[in-house]
């Protein structure tokens, strides 16, 4: 393949934060390179449950809920935009999401939730009450003690968004390469000077590694943890009432489904998972043990549908960090070298950091919000002696006690 | 129609006969027997209409690996009657698009 010896700016990875970041960069002229080593959406951007929620996880810090919220909520805003934007229907559908509390217990946890979040600024969080989510679904299981729910969330089509932002990429003249591997990242005194691949050398002033989970392959410097997750997904069903997103523990399992994509089917992932090592969370094969777990959690949601057929199971690895926050911005020591890995919830990222990420390269360094709470410094050749084997319950674990 | 005598196959073995119930509709079968088979023989061919056109479809592959055939069976949509074998009093519907999940 004839690849151009220089350009402005190599992007590695097609994934939707890579496609992101494509867009507008060759939107504003950018002379743009991405390199993907499989194909467009191949890892966690097309293996996910498409589930745009603006707060995930039970975060009780007050000064945290209120930055993080301030990059989703302008992330929900572009997504918007997006979809006028963008030649290509990404099925955004904003029709709210829940925290689903199946005990007393965590009813009043998630209700002392709602109530910091509402300190903390956040006005459209509010707690219903079991009999009011029954009504909102009445599929499923009953015994809801209530739930946090949030109006704005909703759900997308994670491919069609990936597709989206590279097609529009490659309108404003972004070159694509798919199926090819980059090598090495090329530095000389202290200064990025382009990428190897397949032996040849592509000169570029700004170099970005987003290739998630495999990040560290590329800059070792900061360690992204690969986080293998799986799903399933269930034959097309005739619309249910709230198609939204929700989070919930059943028996101590940590569950996010997508109640429903627009076509029908309804996605159900985030199961407890085999503990594998590190290098085993790349692989993307599923064991029946995980299969039969991930369906039974069909029959415990939604008593109803337990004669439901599966119709495909994958696997996906995600990048993790020690705080849930993505790594994003220039890494330290080398010129022209920026990170944007590390997502755990990528939908609620993607727009905004596609659009933070360009105007670093556009405008010397200067963004329209900080992109401090993601500066890859705070991991800069820091050592964690992860658990092995591990999964996403063995994570949280150890997460909290260091 | 049914093929009682088959060239190959030979006589067609005695059989309990039952009832099953189509669209309301009180039909006769052999317990066993797939539904498809049933209701061919009772002169049924639309087994279900398309979602997006609403077009007819009936038996297909006949071996279980086109699901054109799915109806909606005790209130379950998406069956294959090609391959789902009659019982008695059997509640069967002509299905529409992704059919309707009755809730026990």
């Amino acid at each position: 393949m004839e690849f151009p010896s220089n350009c402005e700016a190599i992007i590695i990875g097609g994934g939707m934060i890579g496609c992101s970041i494509a867009y507008r960069l060759a939107q504003a002229d950018y002379d743009v390179v991405v390199f993907e080593w499989r194909n467009i959406a191949s890892g966690a951007s097309g293996r996910n449950g498409g589930q745009v929620i603006q707060l995930d996880g039970r975060d009780k810090d007050p000064n945290s809920i209120a930055r993080r919220l301030i990059y989703t909520k302008e992330n929900t805003k572009l997504l918007d935009e997006l979809t006028e934007e963008l030649d290509y229907d990404f099925e955004l559908n904003r029709c709210g999401s829940f925290d689903i509390a199946f005990n007393k217990k965590e009813a009043e946890e998630l209700n002392e939730l709602v109530e910091i979040q509402r300190k903390a600024g956040d006005k459209e969080i509010e707690f219903l009450e079991g009999k009011i989510v029954e009504k909102m679904f009445p599929m499923l299981r009953k015994g809801i003690y209530g739930a946090r729910y949030r109006p704005t969330d909703g759900n997308l089509e994670p491919f069609k968004l990936t597709f989206g932002l590279a097609k529009a990429a490659k309108k404003h003249k972004a070159r694509i390469y798919t199926r090819t591997k980059v090598d090495k990242i090329l530095i000389n005194n202290k200064e990025v000077t382009g990428v190897s691949v397949q032996g040849k050398t592509i000169k570029a002033k700004w170099v970005i590694n987003a290739t998630n989970a495999w990040a560290s392959f590329l800059t070792p410097e900061i360690d992204i943890l690969p986080l293998r997750q799986v799903a399933i997904l269930t034959e097309r069903l005739s619309p249910v009432e709230k198609p939204s997103p929700i989070e919930t523990v059943i028996e101590g399992d940590v569950i996010y489904t997508t109640t429903q994509t627009k076509s029908g089917n309804v996605i159900v992932g985030g199961l407890r998972t085999q503990p594998r090592f590190r290098n085993d969370h790349y692989k993307e094969d599923v064991s029946l043990e995980e299969i039969q777990g991930s369906t039974s959690i069909i029959t415990k949601l939604f008593p109803s549908l337990s004669h439901v057929n599966i119709i495909r199971t994958w696997a996906g690895t995600m990048g993790f960090t020690p705080d849930g926050l993505p790594c994003v911005g220039p890494i330290p020591n080398v010129k022209g070298l920026l990170i944007a890995a590390g997502f755990s919830n990528g939908m609620a990222n993607v727009a905004i950091i596609g659009k933070l990420v360009s105007e670093y390269i556009l405008h010397n360094g200067k963004t329209s919000l900080p992109l401090d709470p993601f500066n890859p410094a705070r991991f800069y050749k820091r050592k964690i002696n992860w658990p092995e084997p591990y999964n996403y319950t063995i994570l949280a674990e150890f997460l909290k006690k260091l | 129609m049914r093929i009682v005598d088959h060239p190959i196959l030979g006589k067609i073995k005695e059989r309990k006969k039952v009832f099953i119930e189509v669209d309301g509709k009180k039909i006769e079968a052999y317990e066993g027997e797939p539904i498809a088979a049933a209701l061919l023989a009772a002169g049924i061919r639309v087994f279900r209409f398309t979602a997006k056109e609403k077009e007819p479809r009936g038996v297909f592959c006949a071996i279980g690996r086109c699901t054109d055939c799915i109806m909606t069976v005790d209130g379950i949509p998406n069956v294959r009657t090609c391959v789902t074998p009659v019982r008695d009093g059997m509640k069967i519907k002509t299905q529409v698009g992704l059919g309707k999940w009755e809730q026990k």
